[in-house]
């Protein structure tokens, strides 16, 4: 089979996860079946360009003002396999911030037309991608994310002893979909003695969460990450709190590294749990603060364990479900060809 | 062309976290695609089913049980298989990617083929192959083969005609709503127990393929008491076979147990018992003198390797064994 040619097109290279997960198809096991190359794109209010390529993949979620980039992408390469990764929208998102529902929908439906394949990052954001119906059931397939182990299966796994303070971390953009000011909440119910909390990253929101946090001694900003492993290092347990996440990576990293993983009950993340951690109603600080208050040494011992054996088969499962997906676009591709060659070729009889 | 069979890959799951993920990669690695794996997880205690569960595939299906042992896991694992061949495959094992393949050529260019089987390499704890292997015999295999050498060999080499297979069910004495084709009341020596009942009750036609197809793992450790008991279930399911092919037994009943006795004194070399090794190739040598005329360079490499044990200080025989076996030699 020849190699493929892929170009995966995006707009925001701000965008922690989505970033990261480019990184697989760097993958020895894929570069073998497939070239790819990214390519950065404005989407909004413009023409797709013409691409030499047999893959594209699109990461920008869709919206009214790229549709017309869209039809354009597909008008202009007819013979390219169309896949979108939806990175971005979730059930909980909609909720949140989606004024008429309706509309949304019908723009999500007009835009997942286009595609040959869509692929949701969890179970969760496809069961509701699923129920209102934005795609056909068989174009959507769930892929979950992978970002390299960065070290993370090799870090020691932490330490938890009686009367020794539990290490909280959070990490990710300072935005309010991450809920950090939720946590930020539960700390003040919590003992300073027993609770400390690092949480690494940026973004608009810093200042807020700093003033939250006032003088607590027991919590620390550790400012942007660029080393993840030592940030995990500084951690025992590993809080995402967030009010949307379509995946969850950090829950997926903090598992890599061995660390319990106390999560929302928002789209992607409840499914990575397990027996790695607890899902908790992170709607309120009260809430969130008595699950982290009930929890035994002898308990996160054990989800420790079950965290890291939980991502045993991750990078695995990942690459051979990417290899699935580019060999069923090789096939159809395949198909294609040959349909549009016995084509021209009974054109030429009747001619 | 005909579309595939579909295989069901049959593994029971019990405390394996340090290999399961290998033997799952191996599974889901296979170039015949078309296929189930049936993981039963058989009631232990470690992280292993959270391994097995951190695999993304739809070919996997888990089917959770108290424990019951071997036999009584895959038995729950044939009952829920719907492939038109099962094979087994113990989940510290694993398999070459082109297995099932071969298996499946084979099986469908030999109806009548009830069991195909292949050589295998013998890897170490870490995975690492051994200077030795199992090349059992393939071709014109009958029961008396069977009983005397194994050639199947280990319990993760046989791909199994699903029809051929029911023929040998039987309903479990306690609970007869529950069929058994391992009987479950072994804890040991199920295999050749199955096996026998197949080729020597059946009429079951056993037939191998080339190639090393197999990484059998050998874990050192375990206990000579182990080895013990290891004969007194063997002897029983010999017993059990006499029941339905006392000819067969009675002829060869005594060459069969001198091959096993020298199979476990290798074990018993192994595990760096080498009194025991002595003991138990003198009881095979008293059983059934000619196994040096039929296998001599075998036969004489282990009563060798136990008579050098008795001569030659420890440390210098745990080195040559250690050359021979890697890390799966005693230390």
């Amino acid at each position: 089979m020849t190699r493929l040619r892929c170009v995966h097109l995006n707009d925001d290279f701000a965008m922690g996860g989505v970033v990261k997960g480019l990184r697989i198809y760097d993958h020895p096991d894929l570069t073998r079946m497939v070239d790819s190359r990214v390519r950065p794109v404005n989407p909004r209010g413009r023409m797709a360009p013409r691409l030499n390529a047999h893959v594209i993949v699109t990461h920008f979620p869709p919206s009214w003002s790229s549709l017309p980039f869209l039809a354009s992408l597909r008008l202009r390469n007819p013979h390219a396999r169309l896949i979108h990764i939806e990175h971005s929208y979730t059930g909980n998102w909609e909720a949140r911030t989606v004024r008429s529902q309706a509309r949304f929908r019908l723009m999500l439906k007009l835009a997942y037309r286009m595609y040959d394949e869509v692929v949701a990052v969890s179970n969760g954001q496809a069961g509701w991608l699923r129920a209102i119906e934005a795609v056909d059931p068989v174009k959507l397939k769930v892929l979950h994310p992978w970002s390299g182990s960065q070290g993370l299966d090799k870090l020691p796994g932490p330490k938890f002893s009686q009367g020794q303070p539990i290490r909280l971390g959070a990490i990710g953009r300072f935005d309010h979909v991450k809920g950090f000011d939720v946590l930020i909440e539960a700390m003040k119910a919590l003992p300073a003695s027993r609770f400390e909390l690092v949480i690494g990253g940026f973004g608009d929101q810093e200042q807020a969460l700093r003033k939250a946090a006032g003088d607590m001694a027991n919590i620390a900003f550790a400012g942007r990450i660029e080393d993840v492993a030592s940030f995990y290092a500084r951690c025992d347990v590993v809080v995402v709190p967030s009010r949307c996440e379509a995946f969850g990576q950090v829950a997926a990293e903090a598992r890599m590294a061995g660390r319990p993983v106390i999560v929302s009950q928002a789209d992607g993340l409840p499914e990575q749990v397990g027996r790695a951690g607890i899902v908790v109603d992170c709607s309120d600080p009260a809430m969130l603060a008595s699950a982290l208050a009930g929890l035994s040494t002898a308990q996160l011992k054990e989800m420790s364990v079950a965290a890291r054996m939980s991502m045993a088969g991750a990078e695995f499962s990942r690459i051979k479900a990417w290899q699935a997906l580019f060999h069923r676009a090789g096939k159809a591709l395949a198909g294609r060809k040959s349909r549009s060659e016995s084509l021209s070729g009974t054109l030429a009889i009747s001619a | 062309m005909t579309s595939p069979e579909k295989i069901s890959v049959i593994m029971p799951v019990y405390n394996v976290e340090l290999y399961v993920a290998e033997a799952i990669r191996s599974v889901l690695d296979q170039s015949h695609d078309c296929l189930e794996l049936i993981v039963v997880d058989d009631g232990g205690q470690d992280g292993s089913m959270d391994i097995v569960r951190s695999f993304d595939d739809p070919r996997i299906r888990i089917i959770r049980q108290k424990n019951r042992g071997l036999a009584g896991a895959r038995n729950t694992g044939i009952a829920h298989a719907t492939g038109t061949y099962i094979a087994l495959l113990d989940s510290d094992d694993r398999w070459a990617p082109e297995k099932l393949m071969l298996h499946a050529i084979h099986l469908r260019s030999n109806p009548d083929v009830a069991v195909s089987y292949a050589g295998s390499r013998l890897i170490d704890a870490d995975g690492r192959p051994l200077a030795v292997a199992m090349r059992p015999r393939l071709e014109a295999v009958d029961a008396a083969h069977i009983l005397k050498r194994n050639p199947v060999g280990n319990g993760s080499a046989a791909v199994i005609r699903r029809s051929a297979l029911d023929d040998v069910g039987f309903a479990h004495p306690d609970e007869p709503a529950r069929t058994c084709w391992f009987d479950e009341s072994f804890r040991q020596s199920e295999d050749i127990e199955m096996w026998l009942r197949m080729s020597a009750g059946h009429n079951c036609r056993f037939e191998g393929i080339g190639g090393l197809l197999t990484d059998y793992r050998i874990i050192g450790g375990g206990l000579s008491a182990n080895i013990v008991r290891q004969f007194e279930t063997w002897e029983r399911a010999i017993d059990k076979a006499r029941t339905y092919a006392p000819a067969l037994i009675a002829r060869h009943g005594n060459a069969a147990a001198a091959y096993q006795l020298r199979y476990l004194a290798r074990r018993a070399i192994q595990l760096g018992d080498y009194a025991f090794a002595r003991a138990l190739t003198s009881q095979a040598i008293a059983r059934y003198p000619a196994i040096f005329m039929e296998e001599p360079v075998k036969s004489l490499g282990t009563a060798g390797a136990a008579l050098a044990s008795a001569l030659l200080p420890g440390t210098m025989m745990a080195c040559l064994l250690r050359n021979r076996l890697g890390k799966a030699a005693a230390a």
